[in-house]
């Protein structure tokens, strides 16, 4: 084989290695220099979360119900449990959906249709969340003449449904093909093949895409606006209006209070450690799992 | 994505991760509940705090709530009431009913009246009654109900100029149309003889929301400068020829408190607790009124002998022969149906209850968060609506 065109030919050694190598370190620090530019806002974003957050932080924050405006103490339980109760609610109904749809894509859709459905799907995780909110809002709250955690939750549950999809659908394209051919010789139907060789093979990925899923609705505010109004008083019932997080930290964020602010950014401190939490969890029992199969 | 990593049942791990979160939601929820919060400052020691109890000579004990009862009752709109309101909801929950959570979101009179015509919450309250227009699209019977009276204060940030700056109407309808546009203007200074203003741009901020205080506060600027009415007219969100607007009485504060030079109206409870200079306005009388308890109650003694039946009536720019009544004056409406439906028969009694502690025993609290309350007169016709409101065609209250 000759060498490619517009490769320099001749010796390899003098100046001409010299340049390469400082070309290579050039490019190879600027990659780097990206690479700590991704980092740095978010390790200034939890340094300053932690910062401003820890002052306020204590045990009356997530025991304690607001109280009257401008008044001091009190703290945000009832957004705290609302968030739980709508992640988790929104998770339970939107992750099934989302997890046999990125299935059918992959596996069943076929070329043309896994493309229509792969179009709109990327169309619906576009749809700003304030317009899902407005949808949930004349779906659920103008019929049922209520606003209510349940509203709030099946918004959440539509915007969740597009990530997780789309990433079990790739994730399932991740896996080989001699797999599932493996257990096609083996004279296992198609569905069995599925459930049982490429799900596993693509689960611990398909994980990680519910809990991208998950931190991203536990922080959504706009969608929970027209639906789950916000509380002041912890409420479990789904027909109620619900707090959360990150509705709550938008009006006392917004608010001229001090005492809002400070309990503003405790509560943003909770919900970042909320995630983290569940997202640690869930990594270590699938660990646990893993290690136990072995 | 570790596809080295032994395979792992995605289905468990899924359930596992859902119900771990469902659990830890079902377990934060009974520990904290009804706990009330328990200090709720040292400006609330008890109704004698407030002044002396007013004898309201045809009280009738309410409904027959207890502390067992238990409903949350949802209402939304105007923020001016918020202050007032959830501390007063607060009280009624420690001394009457600690079963009854009032759930009030303050998200602005426009949002409170646009709900309340969706008919997805059990009250709305608004700081300007409804339209003849606006009940047409409700399509059933409602109620305007007083039930508080406060001032829109004019405040500013002026990091150098201390006492109280005043202001005539005509300026202030200057700054707002943006023909005044420096602390330093001859008009202001004309306002203010002996106290030197800085050469500053001023930065007018008003509602971004539909809001009942604008709503006041461009009924007193129309009342008051012919130009204003012409170019910019009254309503809950007008057409501002300056300025940068502020969601809700807390957005306008959080703007006037952040920028120097800046001026806005806000319910005066918001600017007091924020350590924010209230100004005072000169009245019809040609007095500069400082907005206090005492001067808007004037207003609203200005304004009850004129009220009609429906209480539908404003207090702003009281007339000459009220020399000390302040002339931005406002009240908040509760927005209540006539009848609803049975189903909601124990929010209703609760709500109704409330709102009959919060005209007489809830008044009591209205001086502590900078509120005037209602004069007894209104308090008696306010009483009568109440009586009216029914439940599957039953009244709710006691009829006599």
């Amino acid at each position: 084989m000759s060498a490619p065109a517009g490769f320099p030919a001749g010796p390899i050694g003098g100046r001409n290695i010299r340049r390469r190598r400082a070309t290579d370190r050039l490019m190879r620090g600027l990659l780097g220099l990206a690479a700590l530019l991704a980092i740095v806002p978010l390790v200034l974003v939890l340094a300053f979360v932690l910062i401003q957050g820890l002052p306020a932080l204590n045990l009356a924050l997530i025991t304690q119900s607001p109280v009257p405006a401008g008044f001091p103490g009190g703290g945000v339980a009832p957004a705290v449990v609302g968030t739980l109760i709508m992640v988790g609610l929104g998770t339970l109904i939107g992750t099934p959906v989302a997890v046999l749809a990125g299935i059918y894509i992959r596996e069943y859709a076929g070329g043309r249709g896994a493309t229509a459905i792969r179009f709109l799907v990327d169309v619906l995780a576009g749809v700003p969340t304030i317009t899902i909110g407005l949808f949930a809002y004349g779906l659920i709250v103008v019929p049922s003449g209520s606003f209510s955690g349940l509203a709030g939750a099946v918004a959440l549950a539509i915007i969740i449904v597009p990530i997780v999809a789309r990433i079990t659908d790739e994730m399932l394209g991740l896996v080989p093909g001699s797999v599932r051919e493996a257990a096609y010789a083996l004279g296992i139907p198609p569905w069995r093949a599925i459930v049982r060789v490429v799900l596993p093979a693509a689960g611990a990925g398909i994980v990680t895409g519910i809990l991208l899923g998950v931190a991203r609705i536990a922080g959504e505010t706009a969608p929970l606006i027209f639906t789950a109004l916000g509380n002041d008083t912890v409420s479990t019932s789904l027909g109620e209006p619900m707090d959360a997080l990150p509705l709550r930290i938008w009006v006392y964020a917004s608010g001229p209070y001090d005492s809002w602010h400070a309990q503003a950014w405790a509560a943003s401190l909770v919900l970042v450690l909320l995630v983290l939490a569940f997202s640690l969890l869930t990594r270590f029992i699938l660990r646990r799992r893993a290690r136990s199969r072995m | 994505m570790n596809l080295q990593r032994r395979p792992s049942g995605l289905g468990l791990a899924a359930v596992a991760v859902v119900a771990s979160l469902l659990v830890g939601a079902c377990s934060s929820g009974p520990g904290t509940s009804p706990a009330a919060p328990s200090g709720v400052g040292g400006q609330t020691s008890g109704p004698s705090a407030a002044g002396s109890m007013t004898d309201y000579s045809n009280v009738t004990p309410s409904t027959t709530l207890g502390k067992s009862d238990r409903a949350q009752v949802t209402g939304a709109g105007s923020t001016a009431i918020y202050p007032w309101l959830s501390a007063v909801a607060q009280f009624y929950k420690q001394q009457v009913a600690s079963g009854v959570s009032l759930n009030y979101q303050a998200i602005g009179s426009g949002g409170g009246i646009t709900q309340f015509t969706a008919k997805t919450v059990d009250f709305g309250a608004s700081d300007v009654y409804l339209s003849d227009a606006q009940e047409q699209t409700i399509g059933v019977p409602v109620f305007n109900v007083p039930m508080i009276h406060w001032a829109a204060a004019m405040t500013y940030n002026l990091p150098n100029v201390t006492g109280d700056l005043r202001f005539s109407p005509g300026t202030i309808a200057g700054i707002y149309l943006g023909t005044i546009t420096r602390w330093n203007d001859p008009a202001i200074v004309a306002d203010n003889p002996g106290v030197s203003l800085p050469d500053l741009g001023i930065t007018v901020t008003h509602r971004s929301d539909g809001s009942g205080t604008t709503y006041n506060f461009t009924a007193f600027l129309s009342g008051v400068s012919a130009n204003w009415k012409s170019q910019v007219g009254q309503g809950t969100s007008v057409k501002w020829p300056v300025g940068a607007g502020g969601k809700g009485s807390a957005g306008v504060t959080a703007l006037v408190k952040q920028t120097p030079g800046a001026i806005g109206y806000v319910e005066l409870s918001y600017a007091l607790q924020n350590n924010l200079p209230v100004g005072l306005v000169r009245n019809a009388a040609g007095n500069f009124i400082k907005p206090t308890l005492a001067s808007v109650t004037d207003a609203v003694t200005a304004a009850i002998p004129n009220a009609p039946a429906d209480l539908r009536f404003l207090i702003v720019n009281p007339p000459t022969s009220y020399p000390n009544a302040y002339p931005i004056g406002a009240s908040t409406w509760v927005l209540l149906y006539k009848d609803y439906p049975a189903s909601k028969a124990t929010e209703v009694k609760a709500m109704v209850d409330f709102l009959w502690w919060a005209i007489h025993d809830g008044q009591n609290y209205a001086a502590q968060v900078d509120y005037s309350r209602m004069a007894p007169d209104l308090v008696a016709k306010v009483e009568t609506v109440l009586k009216s409101v029914t439940v599957g065609g039953q009244p709710v209250l006691p009829q006599q």
